[in-house]
């Protein structure tokens, strides 16, 4: 009986085996999700992976989708798969991979993570160095963005792919019905006046229904940002270091509690007081958004993805969409012109991929006028200035042509965030202080004080 | 007394009704009104016009479609059954071994199991990536069920521990003097009446593995082989929420569970009360 017993265990645990076994034909060949480990030799494909953030973003997937179609047309042997997820969980997984060397032989992101992501590898950093193709070449002025794409000194992307920068959109019609030219805003305080006549009780029922400006109030992470790229950032040069946010990035240089960001914030609450001015309550950027496409709100500020956006919630507003350059500042008796933000989407390449060569020359063609082309309808500007910058484009894309003029003209060069590794705690210290000043109505010189003991201890 | 009561009673279980089902009310309105509307102020309630793309997207089968959502749920029931069967297996075989067996160190292992319980999942996260990498197991379904059996088993053994408890050791006696084995005991005697409990289990395990989302998104790459909950966490972008997409998607993804909970209800009920009078 006992031996029966133990016959029949046996057999259990051998069929338990086999399962698995067969279970285990379900799993892929190639699961490492660096898919260049896979080798070439002969005439294997060579096999690519691109990790991107905007993959689930549908204009940025279609673009990349035919991106990738086309460069397979004249590359048949190399194979490019694309790997990504939502935007808020991307960073993680990136994270995740980088620690385990399994991310993409491509990465693309903003330049402000190159540092922050090249460094979790420790000092021989997770991705490849590209001076040696960049410096001195064409690259390295024909790309809006490229210089950004720096750690440093040396180039760590390639600025292949396109940009964004911020403005002020505007609805025409509701400008006309409150007789605002819109080119007699070119200051805050212009932008602030405007902002008030434009709030108003449209159909006589005492109650206001229609504001000035829609910002974002509330737990996003717009609640600093869209204040210190139209207020601080001009007059401080910086709300985390200054100068520019540039280096030396040490405790003692920490400047966001500096006269200026602390007028900046008293400012921006100022503004948000006005019930004119702005909406009352709190609100994300999506129903920023959604107010300014409802006529809610006659000001929105916005990147060019904006336009599409718009295009694509209800094409009639198109003819009612006018944008404007941010506007410059007034603080003590100087003008600062406008220093906001580009958003270029910038391509790494990394140290573990296999093919490294291949992956350099399928983002070196992101930047020929034909890839470019497909690039220009992700919604952003496509970062070669030689593509950009002509008449065609500009006809084609008026709007987005204004951004490149801005750029050229209107804006001071861009203030980027700090690229340093602790950038996400003061980024997150910068937010809490936001919500304190912003959502909570503190007083902004002592908010400002607290976070900028805690930004060198992030610092320390 | 009780009479005069009744009709509280049933206005309280309404309302506590109607608390419960709302946000999957307002999931299925959302989903079929136009994006214009999902925000409109004053709020409307129900759509004033019918807007079914976010179904027709959800469902569009073409090779050129936008998304590949029954794709996704295919990986989502083919993943799901696959950590329900393994997790069955083995937590009846450990639960019913720390029912029945006596041996030294019982209980230490059995809260060993529930000790992994109580380690976040985000804590697991890289530990558990690492071991997938090294086993070849990333972007493989097979990779993903051994993940979420390793947060289904524990638990799950603890659930049929207390099931096998619930019948009495006189039936595996009984069975033995008519000459029945362990195994066959097991298999013939004890799992056909502790059904419901394996139903419950079942289902906690398949509900587990369907709703998962960190691992997923973590440990699988290729667009085609993301699982539901990852491809609607997809449909919020960086700078936009395709709400009609969103809500068609999650009420797609919860029709399954609600007609399979509607199937299993009579096991269910039986299930959960199993153990409870001895």
């Amino acid at each position: 009986m006992a031996q029966r017993s133990a016959r029949k265990w046996t057999m259990a645990v051998a069929a338990g085996l086999l399962g698995a076994t067969a279970l285990t034909g379900c799993s892929n060949g190639s699961s490492d999700s660096n898919s260049s480990a896979n080798g070439a030799s002969g005439t294997e494909k060579i096999k690519l992976s691109f990790e991107t953030s905007v993959y689930a973003e549908a204009p940025h997937k279609k673009a990349i989708d035919a991106l990738i179609q086309k460069y397979n047309e004249a590359n048949p042997n190399v194979e490019i798969t694309v790997h990504g997820t939502d935007y808020e969980n991307f960073w993680d997984k990136l994270t995740t991979e980088i620690i385990a060397g399994t991310q993409g032989d491509i990465v693309q992101v903003y330049p402000e993570n190159i540092a922050t992501y090249n460094a979790l590898q420790g000092d021989q950093g997770a991705f490849v160095n590209l001076d040696d193709k960049i410096k001195g070449t064409d690259l390295e002025t024909g790309l809006v963005g490229q210089d950004l794409s720096k750690v440093n000194g040396s180039y760590y992307a390639l600025s292949s792919y396109a940009w964004g920068s911020t403005g002020i959109f505007y609805r025409k019609s509701l400008f006309q019905q409150a007789g605002i030219d819109p080119a007699s805003i070119r200051t805050l305080d212009d932008f602030k006046a405007a902002a008030i006549k434009l709030g108003m009780d449209t159909n006589g029922d005492g109650t206001m229904d229609q504001y000035g400006f829609s910002s974002v109030v509330g737990s996003h992470p717009f609640v600093s940002s869209e204040w210190y790229r139209l207020v601080a950032r001009p007059v401080s040069g910086g709300v985390f270091f200054g100068d520019g946010e540039a280096g030396p990035y040490t405790a003692d240089r920490i400047n966001v509690n500096s006269p200026a960001n602390v007028w900046a914030a008293e400012w921006w609450q100022d503004l948000m007081e006005n019930p004119q001015a702005t909406p009352p309550g709190t609100r994300d950027k999506k129903v920023s958004r959604e107010m300014f496409w409802n006529g809610q709100a006659a000001m929105v500020m916005d990147g060019p993805w904006f336009i599409g956006m718009t295009k694509e919630r209800d094409e009639s507003l198109m003819d009612d969409l006018g944008l404007i350059a941010q506007p410059s500042v007034v603080y003590e008796g100087q003008t600062y012109q406008p220093n906001p933000h580009n958003y270029p989407l910038v391509s790494m390449i990394s140290k573990n991929s296999k093919h490294q060569e291949e992956a350099w020359k399928f983002i070196e063609w992101m930047a020929s006028p034909e890839a470019q082309e497909i690039i220009s309808g992700s919604g952003m500007i496509p970062s070669s200035k030689a593509y950009a910058g002509t008449e065609a484009y500009a006809q084609e894309n008026p709007l987005a042509a204004q951004f490149f003029d801005f750029q050229n003209n209107a804006y001071a060069p861009a203030v980027m965030d700090p690229p340093i590794a602790e950038l996400g705690t003061l980024n997150q210290i910068l937010i809490n202080a936001a919500q304190d000043m912003f959502v909570a109505k503190q007083d902004a010189q002592t908010v400002l004080d607290k976070a900028a003991d805690e930004m060198k201890k992030a610092m320390n | 007394m009780r009479t005069k009561n009744m009709p509280l009673v049933y206005i309280a279980a309404v309302l506590l009704s109607l608390f419960a089902v709302a946000p999957f009310i307002w999931m299925i309105l959302t989903s079929i009104k136009p994006q214009a509307e999902i925000y409109s102020k004053p709020l409307s309630y129900l759509p004033n016009e019918l807007n079914l793309q976010g179904y027709k997207s959800m469902l569009d089968v073409r090779a050129d479609a936008n998304l590949n959502f029954i794709q996704w749920f295919k990986n989502t029931a083919f993943v799901s059954l696959l950590t329900t069967v393994l997790s069955l297996v083995v937590s009846a075989l450990g639960g019913y071994a720390m029912s029945r067996f006596r041996f030294r160190g019982r209980m230490t292992v059995g809260y060993v199991i529930l000790l992994t319980q109580m380690l976040p999942g985000s804590l697991l996260i890289i530990p558990l990536y690492l071991i997938m990498k090294d086993y070849h197991l990333l972007n493989s379904y097979f990779g993903l069920v051994i993940a979420y059996a390793t947060v289904a088993v524990p638990f799950c053994t603890w659930m049929l521990k207390g099931y096998f408890d619930s019948v009495s050791t006189a039936i595996d006696e009984a069975a033995s003097i008519d000459g029945a084995g362990r195994w066959t005991t097991f298999v013939k005697v004890i799992l056909p009446l502790t059904l419901p409990g394996l139903v419950v289990t079942a289902v906690f395990s398949f509900l587990t593995s369907w709703n998962e989302f960190m691992f997923a998104q973590t440990f699988i790459t290729d667009y085609d082989k993301w699982t539901l909950s990852v491809g609607i966490a997809s449909f919020q972008g960086q700078y936009v929420v395709n709400w009609d997409y969103l809500m068609a998607g999650s009420v797609l993804t919860t029709l399954p569970i609600v007609i399979a909970f509607w199937l299993l209800q009579k096991h269910l009920v039986s299930g959960m009360t199993a153990g409870a009078v001895k």
